[in-house]
């Protein structure tokens, strides 16, 4: 079966050949000359990814159900490492197939290997390589010729990235070199796993107050270390900001981005609206547009005078991106390049208490003298920006404390202010919970009495327990405003304090018994596992063995659970050997209004020789009550696996809006 | 673009082809779901409002055409999710849980193609989509042939090693790529262009 036609197909044709682009005839006639010839083989494994292939690495390896539900099943550390499984992205989605190509000097580089594209910026196209002898793994960044055609630039170029050569910071993305193949520029740069900020904003929405501002300080300690060295980036923004794996931020292009700013034409002084109405200003500013990106976050001053901005033009940016983390929206959303701009200079934003009303005032005050609009008002250093978000990283103490509280029986109330605390009020039938964002609220307790009082409001309430529900079990709250005994809230699990549109207190009841009740247990000695082939009792537990392939070892069902309206938690000690791929333990809830659907959530098992408990929640709304529930172990690969300990819990639903 | 009968789109547009709804249904059900629920609304609604929606589909269908546009399938479909939405919401059956003017400003977020609300219905739409047609697609190979695609394309492994492992040729997992890709391609042509 050696049929091998003399020709080889041409690059093009092979290149689509290899990503499945060809008509099933044409790509049959190829596929008999590839299953012969060594050099087509060995172009094809060099044929970098396109839009489709990203597309299902990234779908793959995001491998979450696009369900909010299954998403918010992760623990917070898991969805952030989530996040970063996808293709690791530096600047831009790519923005047409055609850019997918790698240059021929690229592709025949003596020293780097092409591996992948991994963006395309205003600046140029991104890939990613590897040394052919370090095996070292770099970024290539091809600078768009545009910018290279004046031998000046060119200088320039390479004295400002030989400048930024010398960062040497945790925080600032290392470049190594300037090169040149041809009359075409690249730069070596260190290779960061990982994602922009803009693109975590986009994944996951706005961010929590104690991220964004850690975020933003980290890229603050960066700017200083810059300023220290007497440089600028001038585009500092979301998609210009790293965050790798383990949360550190860095900052991408410096060096790049201050000349590429100075290749736009500056404006003279003057009013901005009068320079709109010429002809040649309003060409200089589409052209921002052009190499700049939008200039969402472009300090005033640059607008009108590129080369006298200072360190603090990056401080405004930064405030810019500060604003945008916090509230996933550009400080001024309207349309077109010019009206932008005039918003730099001339407005307002809308303030963040609009979108994020739990956003201290203090932070917002820090946010609008970082975006001052005259650069002396602002903060003179980026290291002072540092030191000011630092109490809103929530670095000092963990983000919500814990106290526990046991509710005296006697006749004093003890009071206490809460501040972003969850606090559990233990009586002798069962627990408070009592979760309050800020703290102007104080509580008090008295048997199986609270007294909340609202001292922005100068309210108080009086929150205890109604009707016990004789199915669940759960108590019903009866809440009533004090003085009188005007009742305000009954017949509801949970009483809620709302101001200003925000839940500001919610107080719920965990009745002593119907809490984390053991559905099901799972031991050797009187749990037999459905799968009789790869599935062995060991060590108090079973032994799974999967050889190849993927494989669905079905362990065990519980019908009709008789769960619904709360969480059902699967608990697990496992521990590995040789796995390769990916293994975790899966839940399957089917319910009798529809087909049976996978909802469950898999932890993968990453090498752990060691017993280590698994723990995993799922969220069932109400009316939604499966039944049935299925376990199952599931491998992506091959290994051995060993599972003890399971159990199904039922738990209460967390408190809403969290 | 040339005009393949066998895309998922074509089929659909032929009458009774019977696998292709069963397919649509299968691909859209689960994602037009998880976008329901994030309006608060009740179990049943959602199920209804997914129902309504892919009654749209059905008789939209023969009438859309790619504007050639990236996206253009993935924009019609989330469309027809807001103007479904808005008619719901109009009739007052939805009794809001959270505030109605939330509801209304994230629907208007959905009916803009440039909003932050509609590129994340474009991103989970892609890898939803992509995610369940890898797994239609992959009883339709053998074994090895998806053993040598998965590793190598979605797993990222360079082809000399997952050739090494499976003791196929280099060749040969190569071919695996372009095989599996083409049908990819093929099916989704017009859902995911």
């Amino acid at each position: 079966m050696n049929a091998s036609p003399a020709a080889h197909p041409d690059a093009e044709r092979l290149r689509a050949y290899g990503l499945g682009q060809l008509d099933a005839d044409q790509a049959s006639a190829i596929e008999v000359h590839v299953a012969a010839c060594q050099t087509c083989c060995e172009s094809l494994v060099t044929v970098p990814d396109d839009q489709l292939v990203s597309l299902l690495r990234s779908a793959v390896s995001s491998a979450t159900e696009p369900d909010a539900d299954a998403r918010s099943t992760l623990p917070p550390s898991e969805k952030q490492a989530e996040a970063f499984r996808e293709q690791a992205t530096l600047v831009h989605p790519a923005k047409s197939t055609s850019d997918l190509e790698v240059p021929p000097e690229l592709a025949e580089h003596p020293r780097y290997r092409i591996v992948e594209l991994l963006g395309v910026g205003g600046m140029g196209v991104v890939y990613k390589a590897e040394h052919r002898l370090m095996e070292r793994s770099v970024a290539l960044k091809v600078i768009d010729r545009s910018l290279t055609n004046k031998p000046a630039m060119v200088e320039r170029f390479r004295r400002e990235v030989k400048a930024a050569g010398q960062l040497n910071h945790p925080n600032i993305v290392h470049s190594y070199d300037a090169e040149q193949v041809g009359d075409m520029h690249y730069l070596v740069m260190e290779f960061v796993a990982g994602t922009t900020l803009a693109r975590v904003v986009e994944h996951e929405g706005p961010l929590p107050i104690e991220r964004a501002c850690d975020y933003v300080r980290q890229a603050a300690l960066g700017l200083q270390k810059a300023a220290e060295n007497g440089m600028v980036h001038r585009d500092i923004k979301p998609q210009n900001l790293m965050l790798t794996p383990n949360g550190q931020v860095k900052i991408l292009d410096f060096g790049l981005a201050r000349v590429a700013s100075e290749t736009v034409p500056s404006l003279a002084e003057g009013d901005l609206r009068q320079l709109a109405a010429d002809e040649k200003s309003r060409e200089s500013l589409t052209q921002i547009g052009s190499v700049m990106g939008t200039p969402d976050y472009m300090a005033p001053e640059q607008i009108t005078n590129a080369h006298a901005a200072d360190i603090r033009a990056d401080i405004y940016s930064l405030g810019c991106t500060l604003y945008f983390l916090l509230t996933g929206r550009v400080p001024f959303p309207t349309k077109g390049v010019f009206d932008k701009l005039m918003a730099h200079t001339e407005q307002q934003p809308t303030p963040l208490a609009k979108w994020r009303p739990e956003v201290p005032i203090e932070l917002a005050r820090v946010v609008e003298k970082m975006m001052a609009k005259n650069p002396e008002k602002r903060y003179a250093t980026p290291a002072e920006v540092a030191e000011a978000l630092e109490p809103f990283t929530g670095s000092k103490k963990p983000a919500r404390r814990r106290l526990w509280l046991i509710a005296a029986a006697a006749a004093l109330f003890a009071v206490l202010i809460l501040g972003g605390v969850m606090i559990y009020v233990q009586t002798d039938k069962g627990e408070f919970v009592i979760d309050a964002a800020d703290d102007s609220v104080a509580v008090a307790a008295k048997g199986q009495t609270l007294k909340i009082i609202d001292q922005d409001s100068k309210r108080e309430y009086q929150v205890k327990l109604g009707a016990q529900d004789m199915r669940s079990g759960k108590y019903k709250l009866v809440a009533t405003e004090l003085p009188g005994d005007k009742e305000i809230s009954s017949d509801k699990e949970t009483f809620d304090i709302v101001r200003g549109g925000k839940t500001r207190v919610t107080v719920s009841f965990r009745s002593k018994g119907s809490n984390n009740a053991v559905i099901k247990k799972f031991n050797p000695v009187d749990a037999k596992p459905i799968a009789r082939d790869g599935v062995t009792a060991a060590e108090s537990g079973w032994k799974i063995e999967a050889k190849e392939q993927r494989e669905n070892i079905p362990l065990f069902e519980v019908k009709d659970p008789g769960v619904d309206d709360c969480t059902v938690l699967y608990k697990a000690k496992i521990k590995s050997a040789d796995v390769k791929g990916r293994a975790y333990l899966v839940m399957w809830c089917r319910f009798p209004e529809g087909e049976a659907f996978s909802k469950g959530f898999g932890n993968a098992i990453r090498g752990t020789t060691d017993w280590a408990e698994y723990q995993i929640p799922f969220y069932l709304k109400k009316g939604e009550k499966p039944d049935l529930i299925k376990l199952q172990f599931t491998f992506e690969g091959s290994g051995t696996v060993w599972i003890k300990d399971i159990e199904l819990v039922r738990a209460p639903l967390p408190p809403q809006g969290k | 673009m040339s005009q393949t009968s066998a895309t998922l789109l074509n089929r659909l547009r032929q009458p009774g082809d019977d696998s292709a709804w069963k397919t649509l249904l299968d691909l859209y059900t689960p994602l037009l779901t998880s976008w329901l629920r994030r309006y608060s609304l009740q179990t049943s609604d959602v199920d209804d409002l997914v129902q309504e929606v892919l009654a749209v589909v059905v008789r939209e269908l023969p009438r859309f055409e790619h504007n050639r546009q990236t996206g253009a399938f993935r924009s019609w479909l989330r469309n027809i999710l807001v103007n479904r939405l808005r008619e719901f919401w109009r009739d007052r059956r939805y009794r809001p849980t959270a505030g109605g003017s939330e509801v209304e400003a994230l629907l208007e977020q959905l009916a803009k193609p440039d909003s932050d609300l509609s590129r994340l219905f474009d991103r989970e739409h892609d890898q939803h989509v992509a995610r369940r047609l890898l797994q239609l697609a992959e009883p339709q190979f053998t074994s090895g042939t998806w053993l040598a695609f998965r590793r190598h394309v979605l797993e990222g492994l360079p082809a000399e090693q997952v050739a090494a492992e499976s003791g196929m040729s280099v060749n040969a997992v190569c071919i695996a790529k372009s095989r599996v890709l083409q049908r990819l391609r093929q099916e989704s042509r017009e859902l995911l262009d």
